[in-house]
């Protein structure tokens, strides 16, 4: 286990990724131990420093001591997390596979120091079988119905995803009652991205996630094809940060343009993915004409 | 009643109408209002005249949709593959505002060999011949006047007569073969051919002489190319006093039919109409390799002025005076050197969207502030000098625009001073055209198999075609340095680099798409699936880079025509950004298919899209097929 001192350098470095300074006692601290990582996180420092006549020599002795060492650098983590982004050797970045022990797994996963973004993906068999989903059940969504899903979330109640800055639970079956449970398990607020695409949440869902106290963070959010209408995006409104919105694939009408116009974040977005079936001819107008999109964004819908 | 309108048009052009009858008829054409029937190469057309579409054009009728072709004339009996379409004047540039119409067609099926004979030198570098060539070949030319192919040109007010420019590779091969064996070898000494494009001149007795004036040399940089004399042919016989002059030179009186007369180009000429009957004759130029001419940079600064106030005499037409004295002013400097210029210069003062503007066509000058960045003074430079379209309207007739004559630019930086500039192009994430594909679903199959629950947005083969449509659209898009959405103008500044004084806009750089092909059971096909998101007009252009400097509080651009006229190229297009849809059926036989929208014309090496499998509802006939 690591000491107290430890975990708060760690939880340093997770709000500040790029603390150089923080990184380089870290490293210190990692090369007393013997952690081929301290010496990741010399010659990586000095790789950003250095000329680039130099660059390749260094860019050598980094790419012999990744191939030595990195087997071992996952140790802490379950078999079947993969690694999908590191920094100075650190799993910053894991993927998951849903499965009954997806609790177990999702938790080891939280206890690697660096881990800030996870994304949980459906297994094989479920895939297939979610497709066989018929059209009713799949508008018991909107019922307000708990609806019969491949996935119970509440196999991860209990868990605090409050220090992941990003969640990818895309084409996962969370339907509005799982979206319901996730909205429970942040402490804390630092989630900044979260991918819900195709996940089914419907307005109920995403209505529960915009009540959490600790989704007010978000600056990225992914909703395609989740049932959502302009009630849903009226939820939205909780979410005062947000930059990057996905809602392709919803049937929002104009009021539902209306009500994302109306959205205290509507002036900040730089990215706004939506086609003029989502919104319909009057919807496209609405956002053509906005004086509070930004300019970039409405002179987009001027040509739809 | 639009019929009637383009019928009457053609009657009426061929004709002597009475005045009344024409005054009615343009009355008529001011109340019409008509919407584009069809765009050619960019430029919005109708079949019939209109309030807007007023300058009709002769082109290959197989340039215009199929779908609306048949609606178009073909008044040239002699040439039914030429259909007349209408533009609006606003919207010509200095690519359309002549029509140079393609008749090598008509010369296809002719003999062509043709001698120049009798040579008479009636002065230094004037000749004159007579041209024989076989009968067909001298009936297919006489008959050129007779092909209702005069289009009133721009400049009407400072000349006589009427007149029509056409291309022919065949008549200007076979001229070549003459004049080379005809020329005095002196004068033969670095020719290399005979200009395709001709002038095709009448003149009635009594109508206005062409004015006295200087051939403006033709002038091709990369190819090393100039003009040095002028070719005129004439199709008929006549006397006129003089019929042609050449001041300094000869003067010829009277002018046998299918007489070729060859003189320099240094030398200012006029030439009365005939008295006796229609005069009408062909102007060409011979072409020599440059060899050791030298370029003052006064002189294309000087043309370029002339062709930008050309354009503007649509708006106001007393600039075209003032073009005609700059033409004449460059023709002469091509060979007598740079002499004295112009008393007073012209400048038309522009407002854009509340961007002020000055230029002389050469010369654009903007207020130095930093609220109007460098780079979006070259994009409305070249907007204007392109007069580029947003949304429905041209540049230029976006602009107020007022002429103002001054001794020299001197007034320009305090006329600025106040004038604010600010931006007036939005900066647009060209990527958020191009979300990513959805993660395809192994478990999708096609609409016939997956019983109302097709979701094409993550079926395997629609995702690919997707990616597809994408490679595609980006490789237009991207590298585009101007986009139009709408009426909105959004600059990409990273296209437009400034080093050392000079601004490069740069052009495509494309993209390569990926390629690939799989079961489908249904009447719609995966391409049914991919649809339009939105049309993007980009506006590509090849040209050379824009002289950039800051001084006494403006910015000073100068954008150098001439010297580099034969590699500049402007082009729009339009191109339809793809998405999936995410309807469970896709009717064909409703199809909005992102592959019906793309112009062929944009498919080419650097942006290859693979065939489309879509059904062609004239190739293809179901019931035909049942019936077999």
């Amino acid at each position: 286990m690591c000491s107290n001192d430890v975990v708060v350098i760690e939880e340093a470095l997770r709000a500040r990724p790029d603390d150089f300074a923080a990184w380089h006692a870290y490293g210190d601290r990692l090369l007393r131990q013997g952690d081929a990582r301290g010496t990741l996180i010399r010659l990586e420092q000095r790789l950003a420093r250095t000329r680039p006549a130099v660059r390749p020599a260094v860019e050598r002795e980094i790419a012999d001591l990744v191939a030595e060492h990195e087997g071992r650098w996952d140790d802490g983590l379950p078999g079947r997390a993969r690694v999908r982004s590191r920094r100075y050797g650190f799993a910053t970045e894991v993927a998951v596979e849903w499965s009954d022990d997806v609790r177990e797994v999702v938790e080891q996963v939280l206890c690697a120091p660096f881990v800030t973004t996870l994304r949980i993906t459906s297994n094989a068999a479920a895939d297939e079988d979610d497709y066989g989903d018929d059209e009713d059940s799949y508008l018991a969504v909107d019922r307000g119905e708990l609806r019969p899903g491949r996935l119970d979330l509440r196999a991860l109640a209990g868990l605090d995803l409050g220090r992941l800055t990003e969640l990818d639970l895309s084409y996962l079956s969370v339907g509005f009652d799982g979206a319901e449970l996730l909205a429970t398990l942040f402490a804390s607020d630092r989630l900044r991205a979260l991918d819900l695409r195709y996940c089914r949440i419907a307005d109920t869902g995403l209505a529960a996630l915009a009540a959490c106290p600790h989704l007010g963070g978000l600056r990225r959010l992914h909703l395609q094809r989740n049932r959502v209408t302009a009630e849903g995006v009226r939820s939205l409104h909780r979410f005062t940060e947000l930059t990057e919105l996905d809602l392709r694939y919803n049937d929002l009408g104009e009021a539902g343009a209306q009500a994302l116009l109306a959205a205290p974040f509507a002036g900040s977005l730089t990215r706004l993915w939506l086609y003029d079936s989502d919104v319909g001819r009057d919807g496209v107008r609405k956002l053509a004409q906005a004086a509070n999109l930004p300019p970039g964004l409405r002179s987009m819908w001027r040509c739809v | 009643m639009s019929i009637g309108l383009r019928d009457r048009f053609f009657a009426l052009s061929a004709g002597n109408a009475p005045a009344e009858e024409v005054a009615v008829y343009r009355a008529e054409v001011d109340a019409t209002d008509a919407g584009p029937a069809a765009t050619v190469d960019g430029l919005e057309v109708c079949w019939h005249p209109s309030a807007r579409f007023k300058a009709v054009r002769f082109i290959d009728a197989e340039l215009v949709d199929e779908r609306v072709r048949e609606l178009f004339a073909r008044p040239s009996a002699d040439a039914p593959y030429l259909a007349a379409v209408f533009a609006d004047p606003h919207e010509l540039s200095f690519r359309t505002f002549e029509n140079i119409v393609p008749l090598d067609r008509l010369l296809q099926a002719v003999p062509l060999e043709m001698e120049l004979t009798g040579r008479r030198e009636h002065a230094e570098g004037v000749f004159s011949f007579s041209l024989r060539l076989p009968e067909q070949a001298r009936d297919r030319l006489a008959r050129l006047d007779g092909m209702n192919l005069y289009v009133p040109p721009l400049n009407a007010a400072s000349r006589g007569g009427e007149r029509f420019i056409f291309h022919s590779a065949l008549l200007a091969e076979a001229l070549t073969v003459a004049v080379a064996d005809a020329l005095p070898p002196s004068v033969a000494e670095g020719f290399s051919h005979v200009n395709p494009v001709f002038r095709c001149n009448g003149f009635e007795p009594g109508d206005a002489k062409f004015h006295l004036h200087r051939d403006t040399p033709y002038y091709d940089a990369t190819r090393g190319h100039i003009s040095r004399y002028t070719l005129l042919l004439y199709l008929t016989g006549g006397t006129g006093s003089p019929a042609l002059d050449l001041v300094g030179g000869a003067a010829l009186g009277e002018i046998g039919a299918f007489t070729c007369v060859i003189f320099d180009q240094r030398y200012e000429h006029e030439g009365a109409p005939y008295r006796d009957g229609r005069k009408v004759f062909l102007r060409t130029e011979l072409i020599f390799t440059a060899g050791e001419v030298t370029e003052a940079p006064e002189i294309g600064a000087l043309f370029g002025k002339a062709c930008y106030l050309t354009g503007e005499s649509v708006f106001a037409p007393e600039l075209a005076r003032h073009a005609d004295a700059y033409y004449n002013q460059v023709a002469a400097a091509h060979w007598d050197g740079w002499g004295e210029g112009p008393a007073r210069e012209t400048f038309l003062h522009k407002e854009f969207r509340g961007v002020h503007f000055v230029t002389n066509g050469y010369d654009f000058w903007f207020p130095g502030t930093d609220a109007l960045p460098p780079a979006e003074c070259a994009a409305i430079t070249l907007l204007d000098y392109f007069n580029c379209k947003l949304g429905d309207t041209a540049f230029r007739a976006l602009c107020r625009t007022e002429v103002v004559e001054a001794e020299d630019a001197g007034w320009i930086p305090e006329f600025l001073r106040d004038k604010h500039g600010h931006s007036v192009m939005t900066r647009v994430d060209k990527s958020a055209f191009f979300p990513e594909p959805e993660r395809p679903h192994g478990a999708i199959c096609c609409p016939f198999h997956s019983t109302g629950q097709f979701d094409p947005t993550r079926f395997d083969e629609v995702v690919k075609l997707y990616t597809d449509a994408q490679s595609f659209a980006q490789a237009h898009i991207l590298p585009a340095p101007i986009l139009m959405l709408g009426e909105d103008v959004a600059l990409d500044p990273d296209r437009f680099v400034i080093q050392d004084g000079l601004i490069h806009v740069l052009g495509k750089n494309a993209l390569t798409p990926v390629n690939f092909a799989a079961c489908w059971n249904d009447e719609s096909i995966p391409e049914d699936y991919v649809v339009v998101a939105a049309k993007v007009d980009v506006e590509r252009f090849l040209v050379p880079p824009i002289i950039y400097n800051e001084s006494a509080g403006c910015r000073h651009l100068r954008f150098d025509f001439f010297r580099n006229s034969w590699m500049v190229a402007h082009r729009r297009a339009t191109i339809p950004v793809p998405r999936i849809t995410e309807l469970g059926w896709a009717d064909p036989e409703d199809s909005r298919a992102w592959r019906r929208e793309v112009d062929d014309s944009l498919i080419d090496d650097e942006h290859p899209l693979e065939p489309s499998d879509l059904w062609d509802d004239e190739e293809d006939d179901w019931d035909d097929e049942d019936q077999e």
